[in-house]
């Protein structure tokens, strides 16, 4: 890599202690940014590695490949007094060290901010805090049942239903990358690390936003609405002839654009019963079975052109494979394939960000469990026989 | 004003959730941000109610804590010009208006550029390319990027989150670009435009499982609060309330079901033998839940050290004094204080600025004008004067 620069954290060196999710997509993140993220793993290696579903013959997890390209492998065993010294020597070194344990097993290792930070203060300890409220430790979906955010989803009548994605997590490693670059902006003035950190449960708080706020303004619980809306009408889901579809009226303008260009149907709005959101609020029961009678005539993308041409919002309800097969992906190029020590290339899914000056690096797929450990050992002066 | 980015002016073009999102976590930072906004109105987000705390909605003070406000008519000469001129004094401009739209009022990154300056453009789905055109709205991009179809129940209508996560993602990601870009000035001098496009960042984030389609094909179907990689995970009824369990190894499980009396299948051994029967396991782990107490299975769970937490609606949830201690008031110039949701970063080093809670509408004009820019009360009298600058909205 001598000689080329990775992009705007082009010899930045990460020692990343964490494993899961929100770690791992944190500095995935930094990764493509142009950071040398070294990944330090049990012998078992990461979780994800092993987590069921789509795989690579080699065994790692399209789960794992998602979190963790760009990154260099070591097996270092922590629970020992060799791979501990191993990592306090590398972190002696290293710019940034992301860890996502509880500050006691943190302190017990040696691996807390205080310790790391003491014989390398120019260090960024950054911390993903797992912690719920009693003091357990939990994951995405405990803190999305701790905190209310995973019971403001779902249909009126049924259930909450969490997000199909673990958000708080990986909204989670978005703040931790932000606290990073923060800490390494302020660091080039003053030449001093400092310890960041980003709690699982603070973020899930925070995630409420308007719900949480709007319910410690008026002490009213907030509602379940589904895919709709107590305030707008008609929006959610529909089914057309071959699959459903999301539409988002709110406005008078965008209601008058649907029913000229999209329903054909103008005696509407001369109808008492839709003359105002208002009303249309009132007979929402009526009004969506006519809508849902007729989108069931004719395919989605017929539906969807006609919204997109006349600036009505909606979409399709994609599957993940319709998404990836999709023109907004492939034609802006929202995937790739990068280089993989074992299956030749894997798939990827690119970062968003597009920096017109410095672009994120070519991606690397995801090494393989203790891909580098000679490597690291050799540049690092490690001993771990 | 402190933290790590205690100089940086932002001049804040932006509206509703994702580039004031990008914003406020700059502000949480130090950074001096400037909202520009509409002088009727002001942000889409300020008409959010009800409910309102004096005035300001609950969406409103969500994403922008630590701003000030100056209300400019970007469709008049003399506002476009004002304008203008907080941007050649800004570090960064933030936006996310259609695209075209700063470019009519003269204010797109070509017409402001200038070697230093840091433009971060979050679109809808590009700035350039076929579909630069079409408008972005969350629910519809959760719809197309497939995270829609991740989240709901099995056999039920696929659902979007109550709170609009791909707005937030992009905000966050957005946030990452401009901090990326303030590191990067800082080291070479040089500033430069980015975009965090709202399609992409919500495509991006289902890499979990398209990552999977690419290899094999695979289609994830909904699991509802059961998770898509490690089993048992979910929400299940005792005698008396709700509990969540996340069972990550199978160590844990076989506690599990030794505390609970249930037994532990051969099936059941690995992860990857419970996800493959999770419907099932979830059953028998329900009628042994059923029957006990909220109480009696948390004891016994975390006796034997397996992962669970009362499941809570928010009401309970910000009860909890470990929630309480995070949800506090802060000051606020006009009315005291409001309340406030934390910001999920923390800073040991850099110690953030004291908050302040989001502003009154056009409430800093006249004082932005004169700090950044050094204009005199008479001039930005006469900005106001020529209708360009609202005026001040005050509290209700």
């Amino acid at each position: 890599m001598a000689g080329t620069s990775n992009g705007i954290l082009d010899g930045i060196v990460v020692l990343d202690l964490s494993s899961g999710v929100a770690g791992p997509a944190a500095t995935q993140t930094l990764s493509d940014l142009g950071a040398d993220v070294i990944k330090v793993e049990p012998s078992s290696g990461d979780p994800v590695r092993h987590w069921p579903g789509p795989r690579l013959e080699c065994g790692d997890s399209a789960a794992f490949l998602a979190l963790n390209r760009n990154k260099r492998s070591v097996v270092l065993d922590l629970t020992g007094a060799k791979g501990r010294a191993a990592v306090r020597a590398m972190a002696g070194k290293a710019d940034v060290v992301v860890v996502d344990s509880p500050p006691d097993a943190l302190a017990e290792l040696g691996l807390d901010a205080e310790s790391l930070r003491g014989e390398n203060p120019r260090l960024i300890h950054a911390e993903i805090d797992p912690r719920l409220p009693d003091g357990s430790v939990g994951r995405d979906a405990l803190h999305q049942a701790a905190s209310g955010w995973g019971a403001m989803s779902g249909l009126p009548e049924g259930p909450p239903a969490k997000a199909g994605l673990p958000m708080i997590e990986l909204t989670a490693a978005n703040s931790l990358v932000q606290a990073v670059l923060a800490a390494l902006y302020a660091r080039e003035d003053s030449g001093a690390g400092q310890a960041v950190s980003v709690g699982l449960f603070r973020n899930a708080l925070a995630m409420t936003y308007f719900y949480g706020l709007n319910y410690r303004i008026s002490g009213n619980a907030p509602a379940r609405h589904g895919n709709g809306s107590p305030a707008a009408a008609p929006l959610g889901v529909f089914q057309a002839a071959d699959g459903p579809l999301q539409m988002t009226l709110a406005g008078e303008r965008v209601w008058r654009k649907f029913v000229d260009n999209i329903a054909n149907r103008p005696e509407w709005l001369a109808d008492e019963r839709f003359a105002t959101n208002t009303n249309r609020v009132l007979n929402k029961d009526v009004l969506m079975a006519e809508i849902d009678t007729m989108f069931a005539t004719q395919p989605r993308d017929r539906w969807v052109d006609a919204m997109r041409a006349a600036g009505v919002p909606g979409g399709p309800i994609r599957t993940i494979g319709e998404a990836v097969d999709s023109p907004e992906v492939q034609e802006r190029g929202l995937v790739g394939t990068a280089p993989h020590s074992a299956a030749g290339e894997v798939p990827v899914v690119l970062n968003p960000l597009r920096f017109a000056g410095t672009p994120v690096r070519a991606p690397q797929g995801a090494p393989l469990l203790g891909e580098h450990t000679a490597e690291i050992a050799a540049a690092y002066g490690l001993a771990l026989a | 004003m402190s933290g790590p980015l205690k100089g940086i002016r932002v001049a804040d073009f932006s509206r509703v959730i994702a580039g004031p999102l990008a914003s406020m976590h700059l502000a949480d930072l130090g950074a001096d941000v400037v909202k520009i906004e509409h002088p009727v109105g002001g942000d889409d987000t300020r008409g959010y109610t009800p409910p309102d705390y004096h005035g300001l909605s609950g969406a409103f003070l969500s994403y922008n804590r630590n701003k000030r406000s100056i209300a400019l008519d970007l469709g008049v000469e003399e506002g476009r010009k004002t304008a203008r001129a907080l941007i050649d004094a800004a570090d960064v401009v933030i936006e996310n208006f259609s695209t075209g739209v700063m470019a009519k009022f003269g204010l797109d990154y070509d017409s402001v550029k200038r070697p230093d300056l840091i433009y971060c453009s979050t679109s809808a789905y590009g700035r350039t390319g076929p579909f630069l055109k079409r408008l972005g709205y969350d629910p519809v991009v959760q719809a197309e990027s497939g995270f829609m179809s991740l989240t709901g129940h099995p056999h039920q209508e696929p659902l979007r989150t109550a709170i609009p996560m791909v707005d937030v993602s992009t905000g966050l990601t957005g946030g990452v670009g401009v901090l990326a870009a303030l590191f990067h000035r800082k080291r070479t001098g040089q500033g430069q435009f980015l975009e965090a496009p709202l399609f992409d960042t919500g495509f991006a984030q289902t890499g979990l499982h398209s990552t999977g389609y690419m290899l094999d094909g695979s289609v994830p179907e909904r699991v509802g609060n059961n998770d898509y990689f490690q089993a048992p995970v979910g929400r299940y009824l005792c005698e008396d309330g709700e509990i969540a369990i996340a069972v990550e190894t199978d160590t844990q499980f076989v506690g599990l079901c030794l505390a609970l009396g249930m037994a532990a299948e051969d099936r059941w051994a690995t992860n990857a033998g419970r996800v493959a029967d999770r419907a099932a396991l979830d059953r028998a782990l329900s009628a042994a839940l059923a029957v006990l107490t909220q109480l009696e299975v948390l004891v016994a769970l975390q006796a034997a050290g397996v992962p669970c937490h009362e499941a809570r609606a928010i009401p309970e949830a910000f009860a909890d004094s470990a929630a309480a201690a995070m949800l506090d008031s802060i000051p606020h110039p006009d009315i005291g204080e409001a309340p406030n949701m934390p910001s999920p970063m923390i800073l040991h080093g850099t110690p953030a600025r004291d908050p302040v809670a989001a502003p009154f509408l056009g409430r800093h004009g006249t004082e932005v004008l004169a700090e950044w820019l050094g204009y005199s009360d008479e001039q930005a009298a006469a900005i106001r004067a020529a209708g360009a600058m609202g005026a001040v909205e005050e509290a209700a």
